[in-house]
């Protein structure tokens, strides 16, 4: 579509109605915008992400810090996505655009299982997730390690928001990825054993972690291979912790707010549900 | 969490249906992903914004200031551990800056200047409430190109008793109990309120009093609360008391680090 | 330096002296010599850029405000009669009440006040700078000056930095050899007497209560009260205004101020007498 095109359509507010994505409260939000109203701001997973891949398997692992602005949103959010059993996908950006890609991309990739019965490949789920954040050209907001061990061995790739894709031994993204790297780039070998991979991720993270403020509170390990995949976490290193406990408790007794005003309302049960389930 | 702040119910509902009407024109002619943003990067920006947090308290002989002493360059990266942003003016004068910390050097410098001289004028140290007026009139003095700074004095005044003075960043000064400034101020200050100045409690209640061992523990939690759920505070707790009669005590306590 | 050698080096130290003279300057009087920008940064721009609404909460200049002022007659020979000022004491950066125990009356002088409305660092300053003004013509010309005088001062000083960012809605309220006179100034150089007046963001909810219940002649207790019952109903419904409500009643010999009032128990108090119920009560 021509620019002009584009123009036209997102200013009739006819654009993708009933698609995947709704335009129509671009030039809206706008106008409210320019009438004095401050916009909502994102949840971004100012984040630190790492993948190392070793003989025969790959580590990923993901801090758990999710943050609005300024403020910690979520101290135990979970970055690690699971796309099939033997591929895993980190994600650092928009908390909402993650979470929406990475389930767009399991499901593809078991309708794709089923419909061929094999494993899907990690080179599969790397070209669906780029074909797909191409096509927005980076507005969605989602930044991807994807990771995974198929037939044709250990594979770990970068997704970048804009569709750019790159393959890596070993690499790290997100806001704390500056200070994880300087510990993979200083200690990485070819062919580690499965416990060196390991450490390794969890060293990055932590330094991540600790030089960056976006990322912390704790950390998830997955580490892949042919024949398994285990699950670790949440690990709190110890700097995470609080140093010391409060000095004073605050528990307010009975009594110290004032009631205004009293009343009783009293009910019949008619009925009753079960909605435990 | 998404809603629009800012546009306020009014009266005169087509008027403002009018107004949004004639925005919603403008915009659709000229969409901000043409044109606003590349001017907003043209723009000058002399400011920095180095995070953390500083609160001061004061009670009925003492005055209690404290602040993290991370520092941080775009909310994101940590630039050091143990940044210094209290300042021990004189004997009886603490002065705490959040911000810009270039403005908060060249702040506290002036203010150093000015107290210097003072002593070579008049052999005496300034009084806290001397300094207060001059701290407010000095940023005022940089009215059209301001310090980016949210001060804090503090200390213990002619007659024993701890004051804290706040200022907004062209020196709208005022002397309360309690003050925080910097990025946890919106959590910190509603916890102080709650429970130094006991808003909530009710009148016949029995409300503790303000003793330096808990205003001292206040601080510490406070600043505790900040660095579980604002990403630019914490590492280290400098804590600086000043007791009347007795010399200014500074501590150092741990955060959490990440 | 045109033509420099290095001989000119020895006068080094002599700058360095002068240097350090001019960091530890202080400003002559009437004369502030208020730092600009660069060439070519226009300040009201720069202003909104930095510490407009999308600034960070602590960056933002304190403001908002309700103040009114009146002027009664007694209505028995008991009352004093004179002015009412009363002002609410909420502080905010945006949406975030910076304070809420700001004293919005400022003196000028033994028999008279200015009220703080709009940017609080600019009252505060310009206030203070004519009350000095006050303090230096009294001693000057041996007299008391008029309301009418010091807030010309004020205006004209305001006019001066018309267009620059300023943000002054003040009301000079005294009394002078003239008798009680109230003052509007704000910072658009604009300047007019009246008997009753409000200013701030809830200046319309306080005028609604002074027209309907202001009388020109009233006793004592009845125009504080009207003080207090305008300024509670305009910290309710008018969220730029609150806490409490600061009081001051200038009367032909004295200026009384009187304690600070809750503005929430202000509103339980007038509750009762409205008979309205407090408690928000579901219809069944």
């Amino acid at each position: 579509m021509a620019s002009t095109d584009v123009k036209n359509t997102v200013s009739h507010m006819e654009m993708d109605r009933g698609g995947a994505f709704d335009f129509s409260n671009c030039i809206r939000n706008q106008a409210m915008c320019k009438m004095g109203a401050t916009a909502p701001t994102l949840t971004s997973t100012g984040t630190t992400i790492v993948a190392v891949s070793y003989k025969g398997g790959l580590v990923m692992g993901a801090d758990s810090r999710a943050t609005a602005g300024n403020i910690v949103a979520d101290k135990h959010c979970e970055k690690v996505h699971k796309l099939t059993e033997s591929i895993y996908a980190c994600g650092a950006g928009t908390a909402a655009d993650l979470d929406q890609v990475t389930k767009m991309l399991s499901g593809n990739l078991r309708l794709l299982e089923l419909n061929t019965g094999r494993k899907a490949r990690v080179i599969t789920a790397l070209r669906q997730a780029k074909q797909h954040l191409f096509n927005y050209r980076g507005y969605i907001g989602a930044y991807l390690l994807i990771g995974g061990v198929d037939p044709t061995g250990p594979h770990l790739y970068m997704c970048s928001a804009n569709g750019t894709t790159m393959a890596f031994p070993f690499t790290a993204q997100g806001s704390g990825s500056y200070a994880a790297i300087t510990i993979l780039e200083r200690d990485f070998k070819v062919d580690m054993t499965k416990e060196e991979a390991e450490s390794l991720v969890q060293r990055a993270l932590e330094a991540g972690m600790h030089g960056d403020n976006a990322s912390g509170n704790s950390l998830n390990v997955v580490i892949i291979e042919p024949n398994e995949t285990v699950f670790k976490g949440p690990i709190v290193p110890e700097f995470c912790k609080r140093p010391e406990p409060n000095d004073l408790s605050y528990k307010f007794q009975p009594g110290a707010t004032k009631v205004l005003k009293n009343k009783v309302y009293k009910y019949d049960i008619v009925e009753s549900m079960d909605i435990s389930h | 969490m998404a809603c629009f702040n800012g546009i306020t119910a009014s009266a005169d509902a087509t008027n403002q249906m009018h107004s949004f009407k004639q925005a919603m024109r403008e915009v659709s002619a000229k969409p901000d992903w043409l044109s606003a943003r590349h001017i907003e990067r043209q723009r000058w920006n002399p400011y920095s914004m180095e995070g953390g947090s500083t609160c001061a308290i004061s009670g009925d002989n003492f005055a209690i200031v404290a602040s993290d002493t991370r520092m941080t360059a775009n909310d994101i990266n940590i630039l050091t551990r143990d940044a210094e942003k209290i300042q021990v003016l004189n004997d009886s004068i603490i002065l705490t800056t959040s911000g810009f910390y270039g403005d908060v050097l060249q702040l506290t410098k002036v203010l150093q200047s000015r107290l210097h001289k003072y002593r070579f004028d008049y052999r005496a140290d300034m009084s806290v409430d001397l300094c207060a007026e001059l701290l407010s009139r000095n940023l005022y003095y940089r009215r059209f190109f301001p310090y980016y700074t949210g001060a804090i004095l503090a200390g213990i005044d002619e007659h024993g008793k701890g004051a804290v003075f706040s200022y907004d960043p062209i020196g709208c000064i005022e002397r309360l109990g309690y003050s925080a400034s910097g990025a946890a101020e919106p959590m910190i200050i509603p916890f102080l309120d709650c429970q130094i100045g006991h808003v909530t409690l009710d009148e016949g209640y029995e409300k503790p009093a303000l003793t330096m061992e808990r205003a001292i523990s206040l601080m510490k939690d406070s600043f505790r609360g900040a660095a579980e759920r604002e990403i630019s505070t914490g590492d280290k707790i400098h804590l600086v008391i000043a007791e009347a009669g007795k010399p200014i005590v500074q501590k150092f306590l741990p955060l959490r680090e990440d | 330096m045109w033509g420099e050698t290095f001989d000119d080096f020895e006068n080094d130290e002599v700058e360095m002296v002068n240097a350090k003279k001019n960091l530890m300057i202080e400003p002559a009087h009437n004369d502030f010599t208020f730092q600009g920008l660069p060439l070519g940064i226009q300040p009201v721009d720069f202003m909104k850029t930095h510490f407009g609404a999308t600034a960070g909460k602590s960056m933002q200049f304190r403001k908002g405000t309700t103040t009114l002022a009146f002027v009664y007659e007694p209505a028995t020979p008991n009352d004093k009669g004179g002015i009412i000022v009363a002002v609410d004491s909420r502080a905010s950066s945006g949406e975030y009440i910076s304070s809420k125990s700001v004293m919005k009356i400022l003196d000028i002088g033994d028999r008279m006040v200015a009220t703080m409305a709009g940017g609080a660092a600019d009252c505060q300053f310009w206030t203070r700078t004519v009350a000095k003004y006050c303090t230096l013509y009294e001693l000057r010309e041996k007299t008391n000056i008029t309301v009418s005088a010091a807030s010309k001062y004020f205006a004209n000083v305001l006019y001066g930095y018309k267009g620059q960012g300023l943000s002054v809605g003040s009301m000079v309220a005294g009394y002078d050899k003239k008798g009680p006179q109230i003052f509007k100034v704000d910072s658009e150089g604009d300047r007019c007497s009246l008997k009753v007046c409000s200013v701030g963001s809830g200046s319309l909810n306080a005028y609604g209560i002074l027209d309907n219940h202001f009388k020109p002649k009233m006793t004592d207790e009845e125009a504080r009260k009207l003080g207090l019952r305008a300024i509670m109903h305009a910290t309710y419904r008018d969220s730029g205004s609150g806490g409490v409500c600061n009081l001051c009643h200038i009367t032909p010999t004295e200026k009384i101020r009187l304690p600070p009032m809750d503005v929430s128990k202000l509103w339980y108090e007038f509750a009762g007498e409205i008979s309205r119920d407090i408690a928000y009560e579901p219809v069944e």
